[in-house]
């Protein structure tokens, strides 16, 4: 059998700040496939944004320690300086950032910036990278592309803006790419169109996707795999399929609950769990979720629960898992 | 916006600290002690600056025991001369922006606070004055109205700095009469003058100080530019400004004596920057900058 | 349609231009006029007879009343005519503004000029590592020149310079005009301009350091930075083609700032130097109560300051379209 496409194993990301380290990503590991979507879900502050980043290789070098591995296409990302990542990037790995409004240069004409990544990426002649770069709005459904080519991120739209971020992050044909919260803080129905080009795009360039999100609804339809993420850990990992029916950690659980119904699209927010996550200033024992969680016991305040499998699908860290495996 | 997602990102690279360090307390220092050195300057044994010490007489004299600076052209002590010079220096650039500050600033809260039409015309007379360099305005009044004294410094110098100190301070009070304190004070019907004087005054004297420390740096600068052209205060009175001139034209052949210029240059731009940097602090301390205004 | 509007909005702010300028010149005007003391009485000395001073007053329109000087005075100088100088016999005001102007315009163009090529590659380097040794000591240190004065500088200059290096043409009074047929004297007056450069260049190289480091400094904590790197572009690509032009505007502004208030602000310089710009013929006519140069002199220092306002806002909107768009 192939080797996935990227691997990530242990992989702690620890900033030093002011106040003291703060373990952001604590122990992750993780595997896409080829041509695979995965999902990681998460609260805000979870790490997800940070794990991202650290997948990409994009954290910066001071300030930051990192251990474990990233190997994406057999090669070694952690640690290693953006001088020699940068080939990568763009080509093997891209990312789509959370806020349309900020992630466009706003002093640039939109395809200018794209037939810039363009030129760099590929090393292809302006006036070509223009006609690909023209092109490539055309793909992501941008109306009346030669219009917009000359405008500038803001005459454009959220919804708008994001596609252009989008044909901007894949014109280099990436294999992976990295979607952090891709669609927060657009409309209900924006939402669903730009999910859609993502998956247009993934199927026409058979890329493997990883969509970030605090959302359940968002990747309860997506996705073929997801992980639900919680201070800085995995703590469920399993077949989409089975989300529903077959999750065993009490958190996911809470997640579950707090989205009203997965038919329902709205934009659901994770904020319905009581108590709020861990201060990860402070040095953390035993369950990091125990101080919310209504299974909780002295072993679990205690003792670390690890990823385990009791005969499903499903991976939990959790010593009172609910549900009853398939 | 999102409140599912409201993560604050600090950045590892720049933490702002909101301290105001050692630097600052050194500079605080060195400006106390100098105002002190020149308030007290009479009482502290220290030689004249004006008589010249005819027991141990020496002309352009080095660096010794007797004259820790040496002595200018005309055998008088430069120690002394340093000392004493900061008093002009000092009482023109506080002088001027107490009138500048009491002024302004008074006008700037009432205009700000009052709002309508006396606050436009008035701003906008304002502006357009700080349009015209000021310093050419006091050169023009200075020039017709010989020979200068400490007193018309601080009047003419006072007056040309109201406009700056009036759009700074009516951008603060209208920033802190925005506050919801400030709007809640009034709906629970408290007077205008004690709101403005629990309530605006205290929100707007930190914007203030960091503009009137900075203000005084300018000041002391702008006296020195006059100096150069002879419009500064007359010998025998003398004041950093009029000590830097002396000595440009002693730095030649034959008497080169550099002690006459490194001494006054030293002591007024460690002066200068010490003030700046607490000023340029204090404005970052809290939080000010003309952007907001 | 677009079009139609950006007309538009130019065509407004050149009548808001012309409004500003008929009150700065009014301004000057009366400015100039309310100065204490009597020209007559400065030109004629103390002794002269009531008679001979009148005729004087008559002579030059001052017996006139002070809208009607304004109104003769404006029409005249929007002929090109900006009188005659009331000191020095038979020099009109034009000659001495079109000796003046060029002194001006090198001085200020050249100085700008240096201190700009250093300031941009500095703050890049310094803002990209903030806080780090680097930008720590180039902090420090502009933070000191800051608060050196200019006239300071200068007698460290000339002393180092033109006394210990002993080298030619850098001394005050040495200026002499560019010329296009003798390079010996252009390479003189180059050397003329050294000292007044230098020193003119210090003082703009900390406003500009400072403003685009702490500009770029907030444009590199930018998505867009970090979308730029992400997609593989090195840093200095990523420096100066999607930092640096977000963020200029404020140093634009400042160079508006810098270049107007040089323009009459030069005059301690000009002075100093014994340059005969603007500055310098500014000080000199105050001090000889030489009103319609003082008016005259004043009228294209106000003009120049509104001109390069309104150049530094157009090459600001021009360099970030979003205030235009009114998203900033
Ligand atoms: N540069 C940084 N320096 C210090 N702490 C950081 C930094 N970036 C993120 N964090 C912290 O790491 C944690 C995870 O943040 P993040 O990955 O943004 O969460 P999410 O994307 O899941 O909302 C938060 O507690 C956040 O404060
Ligand atoms: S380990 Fe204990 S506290 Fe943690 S999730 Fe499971 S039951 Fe809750
Ligand atoms: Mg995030």
């Amino acid at each position: 059998m192939k080797s996935p496409l990227l691997v990530v194993s242990d992989l702690h990301t620890t900033f030093e700040t002011p106040r003291g380290p703060l373990p952001a990503v604590r122990g992750v590991s993780f595997s896409v496939a080829e041509n695979q979507t995965v999902g990681i879900v998460g609260e805000s502050g979870s790490g997800k944004t940070v794990l991202a980043r650290t997948v990409m290789g994009l954290q910066p070098i001071r300030g930051v320690t990192l251990s474990g591995s990233v190997l994406l296409n057999g090669k070694e990302i952690v640690n290693r300086p953006h001088d020699e990542l940068r080939h990568m990037w763009g080509s093997e790995v891209a990312m789509i950032f959370q806020d349309p409004m900020t992630s466009l240069n706003p002093v640039r004409r939109i395809g200018d910036q794209i037939a810039e990544s363009l030129q760099v990426g590929i090393g292809i002649k302006r006036k070509e990278a223009r006609a690909r770069a023209l092109e490539l709005l055309v793909q992501v459904g941008i109306p009346s592309p030669e219009d917009r080519f000359d405008a500038y991120p803001s005459q454009l739209s959220g919804g708008m803006r994001q596609r252009v971020v989008i044909a901007s992050a894949l014109s280099c044909n990436p294999k992976l790419v990295l979607a952090d919260e891709p669609t927060t803080g657009l409309d209900v129905t924006i939402q669903a169109q730009i999910l859609d080009l993502l998956d247009k795009m993934k199927a026409e360039r058979k890329m493997s996707t990883i969509l970030v999100t605090h959302d359940l609804g968002v990747v309860a339809t997506r996705t073929d795999h997801i992980y639900v993420m919680y201070a800085g850990r995995i703590v469920e990992s399993l077949p989409t399929a089975d989300l529903h029916a077959h999750h065993r950690h009490p958190y996911t659980a809470a997640l579950l609950n707090s989205t009203p119904r997965i038919e329902n699209k709205s934009h659901t927010r994770l904020t319905a769990i009581p108590g709020s996550p861990p201060n990860l200033l402070k040095p953390l024992t035993g369950c990091a979720f125990a101080a919310r969680c209504s299974f909780a016991t002295d072993l679990c305040r205690n003792q670390t629960p690890e990823l385990r499998r009791d005969g499903g699908a499903s991976e939990f860290a959790c010593f009172n898992p609910v549900g009853v495996n398939a | 916006m999102d409140v599912g997602n409201k993560s604050v990102e600090v950045t590892a690279e720049t933490v702002v600290t909101k301290k105001l360090g050692p630097v600052f307390w050194i500079c605080a220092i060195w400006i106390a002690i100098t105002v002190l050195a020149a308030i007290v300057a009479p009482w502290i044994g220290l030689p004249s600056p004006t008589v010249v010490d005819y027991n141990n007489f020496s002309m352009n004299g080095p660096m010794s025991a007797a004259h820790w600076f040496g002595t200018n052209d005309g055998g008088q002590d430069i120690f002394a001369r340093v000392v004493y010079g900061a008093r002009i220096s000092l009482e023109v650039s506080f002088g001027s922006m107490l009138l500048a500050s009491l002024v302004g600033g008074t006008a700037a809260i009432f205009a700000a606070y009052k709002g309508g039409i006396l606050d436009t015309i008035s701003n906008a007379l304002m502006t357009l004055i700080l349009a015209f360099p000021a310093a050419l305005a006091v050169i023009a009044i200075l020039s017709f109205w010989m020979p200068t004294t400490p007193f018309k410094l601080i009047l003419i110098v006072g007056i040309s700095g109201i406009p700056l100190i009036f759009r700074v301070v009516r951008g603060a009070t209208l920033a802190a009469a925005r506050k919801e304190y400030v709007l809640a004070a009034h709906v629970q019907g408290a007077k205008t003058p004690r709101i403005i004087f629990k309530e605006i005054i205290p929100a707007v004297w930190p914007t203030a100080v960091a503009f009137f420390i900075l203000g005084v740096a300018s000041v002391i600068m702008l006296e020195g530019a006059l100096a150069f052209l002879g419009l500064s205060v007359q010998s025998p009175a003398f004041s950093w400004g009029t000590l830097l001139n002396d000595a440009r034209q002693k730095i030649y052949p034959p008497n080169q004596n550099f002690n006459m210029l490194i001494w006054p240059c030293l002591d007024m731009v460690l002066f200068l920057v010490s003030l700046n940097f607490i000023g340029d602090r204090l404005r970052s301390y809290f939080d000010v900058t003309e952007g907001k205004l | 349609m677009l079009k139609a509007l950006r007309l538009r909005a130019i065509g407004i702010r050149l009548s808001v231009i012309a409004v500003i300028l008929s009150f700065v010149s009014f301004g000057t005007f009366i400015v100039a006029r309310l100065v204490p003391g009597d020209p007559a009485v400065a030109v004629l000395g103390v002794g002269a007879t009531p008679e001979t001073i009148r005729k004087y007053r008559h002579e030059f329109g001052l017996d006139k009343n002070l809208i009607v000087q304004f109104w003769d005075w404006l029409t005249h100088i929007l002929r090109g005519d900006f009188g005659m100088s009331i000191v020095h016999q038979g020099v009109t005001v034009g000659s001495i503004i079109k000796t003046a102007v060029p002194v001006d315009f090198e001085l200020i163009f050249l100085s700008q000029l240096v201190a700009i090529a250093l300031a941009i590659p500095m703050a890049l380097k310094a803002s990209r590592r903030p806080n780090r040794l680097f930008d720590r000591i180039s902090n420090v240190s502009s933070f000191v020149i800051w608060s050196i004065p200019s006239y300071v500088i200068i007698i460290f200059l000339l002393e180092l310079v033109s006394v210990q290096w002993n080298v030619g043409h850098t001394g005050p009074g040495s200026y002499v005009g560019i010329s296009l047929s003798s390079w010996q004297q252009t390479s003189q007056n180059l050397m003329s301009m050294l000292i007044p450069i230098v020193t003119l260049a210090i003082g703009s190289f900390v406003s500009y350091f400072r403003v685009l480091r702490s500009e770029l400094i907030g444009t590199l904590q930018e998505d867009f930075v970090t979308m730029a790197r992400s997609k593989g572009m090195t840093t200095r690509r990523v420096m100066w083609r999607h930092a640096l032009r977000p963020s200029s505007v404020a140093f634009v502004m400042t160079a508006g700032i810098n270049i107007g208030s040089l323009v009459a602000g030069g005059f301690v310089v000009q002075f100093m130097m014994q340059m005969p710009g603007l500055g310098y013929n500014l000080v000199n006519s105050i001090t000889e109560q030489d009103y319609p140069v003082l008016q005259g002199i004043a009228f294209v220092v106000a003009v120049s300051i509104v001109l390069v306002t309104f150049l530094a806002d157009s090459l600001a909107r021009l360099l970030d379209p979003r205030i235009s768009n009114g998203r900033r």
